[in-house]
């Protein structure tokens, strides 16, 4: 669970947010600043941070907080 | 007050320089430069545009300048690259330092792009009449300039780059990065 707390962390810096504002659920359509530009700077962050390298079929895959969680844990495994 | 003299030959040197400057900017009409261009590079210059006359301004082969544009090339090289397109309203400026633009660039609306800058170490000068120092701007090919950009001098700026809308860029940018922001800065890579 610690991945998923610190890339919590990541996701409510870029955004904007209270860390327990973001959970699972979050996605650009229930959020205000979650964009094209925000999106790539939050895999960027959570790329730098968590030692892994996302594909571009991966960054566009992303649709919300649950997907994040997953492609990081396939890398890390 | 005192009495301007044209004693100094560069002097006299530049006023002709500017004497013609101007004469080419008020007399020749607009669509002998969209001929001329097209002839000599086969570029598509518009009629509404201002483009210098210039020896060295060199556009290549299936280039757009769109409706006004302004190009002033006249004290530097301004090399533009093979169907590279630029939209209406953007500044193009190359000091003597020059301006380099490859190829396939795509180039937004209002983009301003500055290749020199003034100096301003003296107080008691004005700063339109201090040193003008150029080191130029360099753009790769392939690059994606977002609409209201600056690129202002220095700027080297790799292949492949995508520029965010009203960013700032006097840095070197990577190749394949993108930029956003004021400064300029690498947010993503593309891959």
């Amino acid at each position: 669970m610690s991945i998923n707390s610190t890339i919590n962390a990541l996701i409510a810096d870029v955004l904007n947010l209270n860390e327990d504002e973001v959970n699972g659920e979050l996605s650009p359509e229930n959020t205000e600043y979650w964009d094209s530009m925000a999106h790539l700077t939050m895999v960027t962050a959570i790329e730098e941070e968590c030692d892994v390298k996302l594909t571009m079929n991966d960054v566009q895959s992303i649709k919300c907080v649950d997907d994040i969680y997953q492609i990081v844990q396939k890398y890390m495994a | 007050m005192r009495r301007r003299h044209l004693s100094d030959r560069t002097e006299v040197y530049g006023i002709a320089v500017k004497l013609t400057k101007a004469l080419k900017r008020f007399f020749v009409p607009s669509f002998v430069v969209t001929a001329i261009y097209f002839l000599k590079y086969g570029c598509k210059v518009s009629p509404k545009a201002e483009v210098d006359l210039s020896k060295l301004l060199v556009i290549g082969k299936g280039s757009q300048i769109s409706s006004f544009c302004k190009i002033k090339s006249t004290d530097g090289p301004m090399t533009i690259g093979k169907n590279v397109s630029v939209a209406t309203g953007c500044f193009l400026s190359s000091s003597t330092g020059g301006v380099e633009i490859g190829d396939y660039c795509m180039i937004s609306p209002n983009v301003t792009i500055i290749g020199n800058n003034y100096r301003y170490d003296k107080l008691d000068v004005p700063m339109c009449l201090q040193e003008q120092t150029s080191k130029g701007v360099v753009i790769g090919r392939d690059v994606w300039i977002g609409a209201g950009a600056s690129i202002l001098d220095g700027a080297r700026i790799g292949n492949g780059v995508i520029i965010t809308p009203n960013s700032v860029v006097s840095a070197n940018i990577p190749d394949n990065a993108i930029v956003q922001g004021n400064p300029g800065k690498v947010i993503f890579k593309r891959r």
